[in-house]
């Protein structure tokens, strides 16, 4: 047995050691069309120190798309492979050679053979004009001219009529434009020349950055998976999933035709008015939040502009107001988006005015200035913005004015303001050390801990070290409730117990057999205690109405509820003076 | 030897008894000077009984309020948040600190946003170190009479009830007060005009950007002649010492 397993071994070691290690290079198909993508698979057979490295390759895009490994044990053979898949996506017609590569596997060098690939320049069905395009996609813009900064809704349609598996955008930088996705894509059905197309419509905002006669617009690139006939070359296999059988999927990447737009510069803007430097189809309105105000307060002017254009990059307005300190807030912008008209902006932009004295203080009117969109030209809008009437401030303001009407500094404004802070704090609050020193932390956490020392001292003593007698006097009244709680029904039993409580109890209490003892001998101890001579006769006829009880229920004219509750009541007579 | 340690004691007790009378004596003129109009003498006996160890929120906020009469609103600002520190509770130097905050440049809280984590602080900032400590040294030693009462009269069940609810009352005040230790925060400002943030502890890092007179800071580490610090908004970076004050940080 163990000579046939070290066998095993040695033949396991000898195949991987004369296991010759090789690296192939496979493409899915090696000819095809621009809208194509290949795909490249390198099989590493044996242990490769580092992945196979591909060339750059002058027209073909390359992008890694996975590894995989697997290890097969085929007559004590050992087959270790990694495959590692490669995406080329040619970017013009050719002919492509993928020259061999080496790697180093298992201490060899192996080279792959070197693989020719063949692009042609539109698709087979395209050129001949016979068959009809299976997946393509358009795309508009509206408008085709646009100033800077306006907006441009772009409109991409894709159209399959084959199934289409997955579907990725290939990201491409804007240089010269932001562009906003407009909501979700929509799904729906379109004849062309004849035939029905599934649509995905895809609509975004393009902002152009820049002006240019010609300004271009990078393809919009889809990389896809579709499912296409297998021709009948495929067997069934018997796993196979019984719709997949005659297709296989194959990649493709398709694009839409560049793209030129003419963007025009902004002509400048009117020097007579405040401009919003930005563009679009807004209108402008303002609003103060108050009317009057003491002279310490201030009060807020909002801006609002609102209206179809991108509003992102609006900067907080720089106004001078004469009888006003102005502090202008970061402004606020919302935008919304609507499918077909773009980026719906809304901004807020608000100022707090300082007063600088008091009276009817008029903000007159201000006229802003944006470039419109569906002009072409600056447009400008008169805002009526009130005034205010600005009260002196509660004592002591005329002198800080006839103090500081000469300088209009800052730090003047500030000393006026600096009298609406509340003054200073006075008295034995001052004397007051509010200082935790970590010593004082100590020195408490000293006290509860010899508190806690003490109680445990105490504890101690209670349980163990105290006379029994005292224990047991301290104890009486609890054993005697709990002993009580008992007690429900007057059936002879019960009487018995409550008797026994009572006796036991007592006998806790003086320290004396309770339940041997007779009722007068517990009364002449009560007696000895300095108890009231009436108490220590109610207990002793409270105990010849129990004995009564249970020896002569029939004698007794008491009820077994009432027995209970004076029982009760002399026992808490007891507790409270014994 | 006895005699010795009579004589100590009394020592002891004149000396902070003539401490006490200099105090009073500070703060009342202090307080005159104020009155006067005279803020720099008023901030020059604040700041000679700050120096001299006594802390208390009171003398911060009357600093505050005198250095904001002088229009210097990033030491107003260091002196209100210090008070702050001392008195979580009082709505002058809440009232102070607002307004001060209202005129500086920088757009920056007084506070720092709340976490989940930080829930506990909502007890723990509204109480100082010292209540909170001396809360839980009360019902630890109330709480232990107590129950040491029951252990004699058990019958009185009140007792324990009473006393377990206290000892009870005293962890929770620990546990405010460990947290309160884990999130305390030590305020301070910029007091220069301009200040450059750097990203570590010397001219010779970037500036990463510029704070004004005013701006409020957490103060997360001292050096010599840095303070690490943070702003409400989450922006980190150093400060030279000499730009900024941080009055509630014992400096090294």
């Amino acid at each position: 047995m163990n000579v046939n397993i070290l066998t095993s071994v040695v033949l396991w070691c000898w195949t991987l050691a004369l296991g010759a290690g090789s690296l192939t290079a496979e493409l899915d198909k090696n000819v095809g069309t621009l809208d194509d993508q290949y795909v490249l698979t390198l099989t590493v057979n044996g242990k490769a120190d580092s992945r196979p490295q591909l060339p750059p390759l002058a027209g073909l895009e390359v992008s890694a798309a996975g590894t995989s490994h697997s290890t097969s044990w085929v007559n004590g053979v050992v087959t270790r492979e990694v495959r590692y898949r490669f995406v080329l996506s040619p970017t013009r017609e050719g002919t492509y050679r993928i020259p061999s590569l080496e790697l180093e596997v298992d201490d060899e060098v192996a080279r792959s053979v070197p693989l020719t690939l063949t692009v042609s320049n539109a698709p087979a069905s395209q050129q001949g004009g016979r068959e009809p395009r299976a997946l393509f996609i358009t795309r508009t813009f509206a408008p085709q001219e646009a100033y800077v900064g306006e907006q441009i809704v772009e409109t991409i349609k894709i159209f399959y009529r084959v199934k289409l598996l997955d579907a990725t955008q290939q990201e491409v930088e804007l240089l010269a434009f932001d562009a906003f996705k407009l909501g979700k894509e929509r799904n729906y059905r379109q004849v062309v020349d004849g035939l029905t197309y599934s649509v995905i419509e895809v609509k975004r905002v393009l902002i152009p950055l820049k002006a240019g006669e010609q300004l271009q617009v990078p393809r919009y690139v889809l990389n896809t998976v579709v499912a296409v006939e297998n021709q009948g070359r495929r067997q069934r296999g018997f796993f196979d999933d019984f719709f997949s059988l005659s297709t296989r999927q194959v990649r493709k990447r398709v694009s839409s035709p560049a793209a030129t737009l003419k963007i025009k510069p902004l002509p400048p803007p009117p020097s007579d008015a405040v401009n919003l430097a930005v563009v679009g189809d807004y209108r402008v309105s303002a609003a103060l939040n108050q009317k009057q105000l003491h002279r310490s307060d201030s009060a807020t002017l909002t801006l609002f502009i609102e209206g179809y254009g991108n509003l992102q990059g609006i900067k907080p307005l720089a106004l001078k107001f004469n009888d006003f300190k102005v502090y202008a807030d970061k402004p606020t912008v919302k935008t919304r988006e609507e499918r077909e008209k773009g980026l719906y902006s809304q901004a807020t932009l608000k100022l707090a005015l300082q007063p600088l004295r008091s009276g009817e203080l008029e903000l007159g009117t201000l006229k802003f200035a944006w470039f419109h969109t569906p002009r072409g030209a600056f447009r400008q809008q008169v805002v009526e913005l009130g005034k205010l009437s600005v009260s002196a401030a509660p004592q002591a303001e005329p002198q800080v004015v006839t103090a500081t009407a000469a300088e209009t500094s800052h730090k003047s404004a500030v000393a006026v303001l600096g009298k609406d802070l509340i003054t200073i704090h006075r008295g034995a609050a001052l004397q007051v050390n509010h200082a935790f020193p970590q010593a004082e932390r100590l020195r408490l956490l000293g006290i509860a801990a010899l508190l806690l020392l003490v109680f445990a001292l105490l504890y101690l003593y209670v349980q163990f070290l105290r006379p029994r007698a005292l224990s047991r006097r301290a104890q009486a009244w609890r054993v005697f409730k709990h002993a009580q709680s008992s007690l429900t029904a007057p059936e002879q039993g019960s009487a018995a117990q409550l008797a026994q409580n009572f006796r036991t109890f007592i006998g806790a209490k003086l320290g004396l057999p309770g339940l041997s003892a007779t009722p007068r001998e517990i009364q002449s101890r009560l007696q000895e205690k300095q108890l009231e001579a009436s108490l220590c006769q109610q207990v002793g006829r409270h105990l010849q109405e129990l004995e009564k009880m249970l020896f002569a229920a029939t004698t007794s004219e008491v009820k077994f509820s009432d027995l209970v509750a004076e029982t009760n009541n002399l026992a808490g007579e007891l507790e409270k003076k014994c | 030897m006895l005699k010795h340690l009579v004589i100590a004691a009394l020592l002891t007790v004149l000396s902070s008894a003539a401490q006490g009378l200099d105090l009073a004596q500070k703060t009342q003129a202090a307080t005159a000077a104020f009155d006067a109009g005279e803020y720099r003498k008023a901030l020059d006996l604040y700041q000679e009984v700050v120096a001299s160890g006594h802390v208390n929120g009171h003398v911060y906020y009357n600093m505050g309020v005198a250095w904001y009469r002088l229009q210097h609103k990033g030491e107003a600002m260091a002196a209100l948040l210090a008070a702050r520190h001392y008195l979580p509770r009082d709505a002058d130097v809440k009232f102070n600190l607002e307004h001060v905050q209202a005129k500086i440049s920088d757009q920056l809280g007084i506070e720092m946003p709340r976490s989940f984590a930080a829930a506990l602080r909502v007890i723990s900032d509204f109480f100082t170190t010292r209540e909170l400590s001396l809360t839980a040294l009360l019902a630890w030693g109330v709480g232990l009479l107590l129950l040491a009462c029951w252990l004699f009269y058990r019958q009185i069940v009140f007792l324990l009830k009473l006393g377990v609810l206290l000892l009870v009352i005293a962890v929770l005040s620990v546990i405010f007060l460990q947290a309160k230790a884990s999130f305390t925060e030590h305020w301070g400002a910029v007091t220069a005009e301009r200040a450059p943030v750097y990203s570590g502890p010397s001219e010779d890092n970037t500036t990463l950007f510029m704070l004004h007179e005013g701006a409020p800071f957490i103060v997360e580490q001292v050096t010599d002649d840095y303070l690490q610090i943070k702003l409400s908004d989450g922006k980190q970076g150093w400060i030279a010492a000499h730009t900024a004050r941080a009055l509630s940080v014992a400096r090294r």
